[in-house]
């Protein structure tokens, strides 16, 4: 088995059936971190004690260890691990004492009989869209180490699309796991607002922050999404009392009946002719020629900016006012800036966003999927600090997002799939109404079958 | 949330103001200082650049959302629940 590019389901299926063993799995993912590892920084910190001992227990009894057994994943470094302290991409975390217990979703993944590999760079306190890291160095896009990986989760990008993991769990408060997927060409689920918990993980803005996976094949998403659904008593106020929908078994059911329409207006502003051939294609295979325009989807866009930077001021307030010099001076400066941000102007993004979510769920009413580009463009160089959008040209670290952004905001379930441009891959998302990721999913799953979206292999 | 514009005095230009040899100053300075010495935030001379970029574009982006009219009775988003 080549396990630097086997999918979950293989490795599970080799393992289950003693065709191999997951102590062997877990040495080669530990080899390929080794050599790989160094070109792509992906890997903050490597568990292999831990995967070690957890492989030799699936291998005592494989066939009772799950869905999952053997696979290895990794998280994002703002994931509490048992043992490590929970960095969130930052230097003053460094000094926070070692996380006692794992984050939930870690807990049931491995319930399912994963093995935890490691934790994952990431752009500082996750304010960031490009996956660069002033105290890690940069995780590197795969496709192309010169080039971005994206953010903020920029690691778990850089590790399932450059083969060192199948899977990884990253955070997205305005795109963090739909732009490093587009970037880097992988999968990923950026779940409904409150499904999955994020107790015992780093914040950075309560209101807009969702956990959620990546992987190479939507099989493999939807089996890590499924064993990480459910309830968690309270644990994380803004998960939702909900019981588990699975949705892996019911992928292959296709998209007859479903109605889709591809998202116009500030859509297709500032799209690179990559970004527009990636949606374009992906909008004629799922036969989707109506075209909608969201309504003030600039103002959702603005309104969202806003609560992240009130947000993330106000969280890392008495931060800045001790240790403002230990911050990225990039994302220092920015959380300065929204602890000045005056109340009324949150408090209105806060009524526009509800607003907005009425107005959105009314064209849910006769629409099933919403078909939008990931990000505006594919992965720009490492350093590059402006790009052109529309014919101006702004900063990337606050724009890679710019798509992501205005769904995130009400919390819209969204597979981000991967179309295989050459010589870089770039992201389209396919956005479902609240609590649908089973269509977002059974969607992607038809247009991986088609040959239309694919996690394609890295040159070695 | 509106600013005054900027007085720019061209060197060597004719009619500029008497008064303002050096360029008025910017609303925004003064509200930073002020908020930084209000919330005991240390921007220095090296942050004050970057904060004020920042803060120009998310003071715009709360003009955006400050544009659209909504009712009164408009509730925020986030609702408690006892």
């Amino acid at each position: 088995m080549d396990t630097n590019w086997s999918s979950a389901a293989d490795i599970a299926a080799a393992v289950t059936a003693g065709r191999s063993s997951a102590s062997d799995v877990i040495e080669a993912t530990l080899a390929q971190i080794k050599t790989r590892n160094r070109v792509l920084n992906a890997f903050t910190a490597v568990l292999a004690d831990r995967a070690r001992e957890r492989a030799a227990a699936i291998d005592r009894d494989p066939s009772r260890a799950g869905p999952l057994a053997g696979v290895p994943f990794a998280v994002k470094n703002l994931f509490d691990v048992a043992g490590l302290r929970t960095l969130a991409g930052s230097k003053i975390n460094r000094k926070r004492p070692k996380a006692k217990l794992d984050q939930p979703l870690i807990e049931r993944l491995e319930a399912a009989g994963a093995i935890l590999v490691g934790a994952l760079n990431m752009g500082e306190y996750a304010y960031d869209f490009t996956g660069e890291n002033v105290h890690d160095g940069p995780s590197r896009n795969p496709h192309d180490r010169k080039r971005m990986s994206g953010g903020s989760s920029g690691g778990s990008g850089s590790a399932v699309g450059g083969g060192l993991v199948p899977l990884a769990l990253g955070s997205d408060t305005n795109g963090s796991i739909r732009v490093p997927a587009s970037l880097c060409g992988i999968f990923g689920l950026k779940p409904t607002y409150g499904r999955l918990t994020r107790a015992r993980s780093f914040p950075f803005v309560d209101s807009l922050d969702h956990l959620g996976p990546f992987a190479r094949s939507v099989t493999d998403l939807a089996t890590a999404y499924d064993a990480m659904q459910g309830y968690d008593g309270g644990e994380d106020a803004a998960c939702v009392d909900r019981p588990a929908e699975p949705v892996a078994s019911a992928l292959g059911q296709g998209i007859d009946g479903l109605r889709f329409a591809v998202a116009g207006g500030f859509f297709r502003k500032g799209l690179s002719p990559e970004a527009q051939e990636a949606t374009e294609r992906v909008a004629k295979a799922l036969g989707a020629s109506r075209e909608i325009e969201l309504p003030e989807i600039g103002r959702a866009r603005a309104a969202a900016y806003l609560i992240t930077a009130s947000e993330g001021g106000a969280l890392h307030l008495d931060r800045l006012r001790k240790q403002a010099a230990d911050f990225d001076p990039a994302v220092r400066d920015r959380l300065i800036a929204g602890a000045m941000v005056p109340a009324s102007a949150v408090i209105a993004a806060q009524k526009f966003r509800r607003w907005y979510r009425a107005q959105v769920l009314e064209i849910f009413k006769d629409v099933d999927v919403i078909i939008a580009p990931s990000t505006p463009c594919v992965a720009p160089l490492l350093g590059q600090e402006n790009f052109m959008l529309d014919g101006v040209e702004v900063p990337v670290r606050a724009n890679l997002g710019i798509y992501t952004q205005p769904i995130s905001f009400i919390g819209l379930p969204v597979a981000a799939v991967p179309v295989p441009l050459k010589p870089m891959p770039i992201g389209v998302q396919i956005i479902a109404a609240p609590w649908r990721e089973d269509v977002a999913l059974r969607v992607a799953y038809s247009l991986e079958q088609m040959g239309v979206a694919s996690a394609p292999r890295p040159a070695a | 949330m509106a600013r005054k514009t900027k007085t720019k005095t061209k060197p060597g230009a004719k009619h500029a103001p008497v008064k303002s040899k050096t360029p008025a100053a910017d609303p925004l300075d003064a509200y930073i200082a002020a908020a930084a010495k209000a919330f005991d935030l240390p921007v220095t001379a090296q942050y004050r650049p970057g904060v004020k970029m920042n803060l120009v574009v998310t003071l715009r982006m709360a003009s955006i959302v400050a544009a659209f009219p909504l009712p009164d009775e408009a509730e925020p988003a986030p609702v408690f629940r006892a």
